[in-house]
């Protein structure tokens, strides 16, 4: 565990070297510590041992982001166990597995914040259809709106 | 619904994150942009960079004073080594007059700065 506030002092050789040394293990690392750097910089990492983290200062320096697991191969980056997603290709990607329920076929998608559910007895693409075909569509005289008929006046001679 | 903001002092050290309650109420002395951090208050100053995609970074300012005092040392370090130079370069019955002038004149300048 290293860290440094990256700050080199006005100082004697031996000491110098010393502090400089105290820079290189900060960097090799990850300024590794329970706690945080004491200075931290945009774009810094911090290998937090008490949480097991990696993390990172985002561009602006007002924030930890976390970037994975120190234990983990690959410090288990990606999604957690579990994750549900959308994916437009036939064969689920490695490390995935394919719903293959058949309530999800010919199905259409609806947002709500509520608790995730299935639902509905009608299949996307007759509904899709049916809702844009009214050609051949007789109105009876109650569906058709009130309006006006006008006619011009004609003369005939006697 | 607030609004929070990163309130810096007038040389542009973080004091706090503020809270508003309507847009009009942020100053210049805000950072709109910044709606969070974690950093303690009148340690660290925020520098612009247009290439940063919050448009610029706090940073400690301890470290922009050391680095501020080297660049000072090293750019006196260069005119002296440039000074001397010039010395030498003189009659020498001019270099003995030169260095009592330039001597004179480091004095001046470090009585300026203080």
């Amino acid at each position: 565990m290293s860290q440094h506030d990256y700050s080199l002092a006005d100082q004697t050789g031996a000491s110098f070297r010393s502090d400089l040394n105290g820079v290189l293990g900060a960097i090799v690392t990850q300024n590794s510590g329970a706690t945080e750097p004491s200075t931290m910089f945009a774009f810094q990492q911090w290998a937090d041992t008490t949480a097991g983290l990696a993390k990172i200062r985002n561009a602006a320096n007002t924030a930890w982001v976390t970037i994975g697991k120190l234990a983990s191969v690959g410090l288990d980056l990606g999604f957690a166990a579990g994750t549900r997603m959308l994916f437009q290709q036939t064969a689920a990607p490695t490390g995935w597995t394919k719903e293959t329920n058949a309530i999800y076929n010919d199905a259409a998608l609806r947002f709500q914040t509520g608790t995730v559910a299935t639902g509905g007895a009608n299949g996307f693409i007759a509904k899709m259809n049916a809702a844009g075909a009214t050609a051949g569509f007789t109105l009876t005289t109650a569906e058709i709106p009130s309006h006006t008929h006008t006619t011009d006046s004609q003369s005939v001679p006697a | 619904m607030t609004i929070r903001a990163a309130l810096l002092d007038a040389t542009g050290v973080y004091l706090r994150m503020d809270e508003l309650a309507e847009v009009s109420q942020i100053t210049e002395s805000h950072l709109s942009q910044i709606i969070e951090c974690d950093l303690p208050a009148g340690k660290y100053r925020w520098i612009a960079d247009s290439t940063n995609s919050f448009g610029g970074a706090f940073w400690p300012l301890a470290w922009i004073a050391r680095i501020e005092a080297d660049r000072f040392a090293v750019q006196e370090a260069a005119e002296r080594a440039a000074e001397r130079e010039r010395i030498r370069a003189l009659p020498a019955e001019l270099r003995r007059a030169a260095r009592a002038a330039a001597r004179a004149e480091r004095a001046a300048k470090v009585g300026n700065l203080g």
